[in-house]
């Protein structure tokens, strides 16, 4: 195995990802961290619920 | 660094996830996505999914990627759309969509797919929708970690062995420069 195939075991940056944010204006880019933010506060506030409606005694 | 190729018109989380669901598509949400949800201090900028292989979901997943413009995200300028075989097996399909960035997952970490994981996750509401996540955090964050190392060992694997390289997008360029 090559050298750069180790380093590459080791990092996590998705070059994917980030050629597909360059492609982006920065104004996308911010966009797109918004969305992300929503979206996750979304997903925490609906996992909280359930995880109270799961605690509560029946 | 190439600057063509297919441009999301959005990168939208939120929407990758509705319409998944929306779609009918049978999956469990993975990696940082899911780890976030449950407190991790990571951030992410897509939706890593691990989704049933029965022919029925495939067809459905495969509907919903066509109407969302899906193609293998690359680091070149070719536009290449997932197929049947690309969802079948056990490896991770990187994508680009119009609505957002999504990873298609056949298995996770010790080669866990849908069936097994199961049982480990549990259902919230989103946007009207029952959506599958991890009901355990420490394992929903190593999880993350080793699909994400998975991720990358079994793409510099399959480009250091000069096979395929279509649902291995990141260490493609490496590869033709060498």
């Amino acid at each position: 195995m090559s050298e750069e195939t180790k380093i590459d075991r080791q990092s996590y940056v998705d070059k994917g990802l980030v050629t597909m944010f360059l492609r982006m204006s920065p104004e996308e880019r911010l966009q797109a961290n918004d969305n992300a933010f929503r979206t996750i506060q979304e997903l925490r506030d609906a996992y909280r619920r359930q995880k109270t409606k799961e605690r509560k005694p029946r | 660094m190439p600057t063509g190729g297919r441009k999301p018109r959005s990168a939208s989380l939120g929407e990758v996830l509705e319409g998944l669901l929306e779609a009918g598509v049978d999956f469990i949400l993975v990696g940082g996505l899911a780890a976030v949800i449950q407190g991790a201090p990571v951030t992410t900028m897509d939706v890593d999914i691990v989704h049933s292989q029965s022919a029925e979901n495939i067809s459905r997943l495969l509907a919903f990627l066509k109407s969302v413009e899906a193609v293998h995200r690359r680091l070149d300028d070719k536009l290449i759309e997932p197929k049947e075989r690309d969802l079948s097996g056990k490896g991770h399909v990187l994508l680009t969509t119009r609505i957002g960035p999504l990873d298609i997952l056949g298995a996770i970490e010790g080669g866990k797919s849908y069936e097994e994981l199961l049982e480990h996750t549990i259902e919230i509401d989103f946007r009207g929708h029952r959506l599958r996540v991890p009901k355990d955090v420490n394992r929903t964050q190593e999880d993350f970690d080793r699909s994400q190392r998975q991720a990358t060992a079994s793409c510099a694997q399959r480009n250091s062995a000069a096979v395929g390289g279509e649902i291995c997008p990141r260490g493609r360029q490496r590869r033709q420069r060498q």
